[in-house]
């Protein structure tokens, strides 16, 4: 909601009676015709994916993904060309602020977040993932323990809340102790200071190495015990990224 | 996984060549784009969301 008003990214990626009937009636749009015609332009087998996981034969399976999905046209739709818009998701006019807000629920939660231009292309390397697991790590000498050993935080993790074709959205997400909300300041300037520490001593192929081996035993443990709908979703998340 | 491979290959008409790729890919060390992203984490690129059930004071903006 923080995005500029000419990006996507400032929308609800669901509606109500207002902003479904109501207003684009006012408008003179009808909002079921207007998702047909979408529907008719952009639904295309070139930019979609798909992951089927069964324990039938394959022969089985390749014979229900022919009668399901070969039907589907292709409209040979340019994916870059459908994600061009008239204003950057994130700029100047946004960045750089402090928002505040009542939660409906008792916590104390401070998130710090980046948008930078969209790191799918570089898929192979992992920028995020990396620059991820050298901040939020439980490395006894690491960031996240010395921030909970000084008592700011009760919980420190980070993760990438959009990844597509005009952004990626990384954030820094910290559970404020008390001590950690009265000296928010301070809290502040270590995660930067620690970003700056990263930047200078922090990047080194060892690293990358250990990160790699970690994350192929980590695909293998899903491979063998999570066979069900969130491993297929996650290997979709992945297959899209891989085709940019 | 070899299996896998061999059904999306004859899969043309929806093509899922390389659906599942037997392994997570990390492959690529760049260590200037690692410190290119890093060096964009700056305070004045930032967005800050603070949470809090209960706010009895209007925060400093940290950037003052």
């Amino acid at each position: 909601m923080v995005a500029n008003k000419g990006n996507p990214a400032s929308k609800f990626t669901i509606g109500n009676l207002k902003t479904l009937r109501d207003d684009p009636t006012a408008q003179g749009i009808n909002t079921y015709q207007e998702l047909k015609k979408f529907h008719s332009k952009y639904y295309s087998s070139n930019i979609m994916s798909a992951v089927v996981l069964s324990n039938e034969p394959l022969s089985t399976i390749e014979k229900l993904a022919r009668d399901k999905f070969s039907d589907i046209p292709n409209r040979k739709i340019n994916r870059k060309e459908i994600n061009n818009f008239n204003e950057k998701a994130y700029d100047s006019k946004n960045e750089g602020v402090l928002l505040s807000y009542k939660s409906s629920k008792e916590e104390k939660t401070l998130q710090i977040g980046f948008s930078i231009d969209s790191k799918l292309d570089d898929f192979k390397k992992k920028p995020l993932f990396y620059l991820s697991n050298l901040i939020d790590n439980e490395n006894p000498h690491g960031f996240s323990v010395f921030m909970k050993e000084s008592g700011y935080v009760s919980g420190l993790q980070t993760f990438l809340e959009s990844q597509n074709l005009n952004f990626s959205f990384f954030v820094i997400h910290l559970e404020l102790t008390e001590k950690g909300y009265n000296e928010m300041n301070d809290v502040i300037k270590h995660v930067f200071g620690y970003l700056r520490k990263i930047e200078k001593e922090g990047i080194s192929q060892s690293r990358f190495e250990e990160f790699k081996k970690i994350f192929a035993f980590s695909f293998l443990y899903k491979v063998f015990f999570s066979f069900n709908f969130h491993f297929i979703s996650w290997i979709l998340g992945e297959k899209k990224r891989s085709h940019g | 996984m070899d299996e896998i491979r061999e059904l999306s290959s004859c899969l043309n008409t929806f093509p899922i060549e390389n659906a599942l790729n037997a392994e997570y890919i990390v492959e690529d060390y760049d260590e200037k784009l690692y410190k290119m992203v890093i060096s964009s984490f700056v305070p004045q690129k930032s967005i800050l969301i603070l949470g809090y059930y209960f706010f009895t004071k209007t925060q400093n903006n940290c950037f003052n």
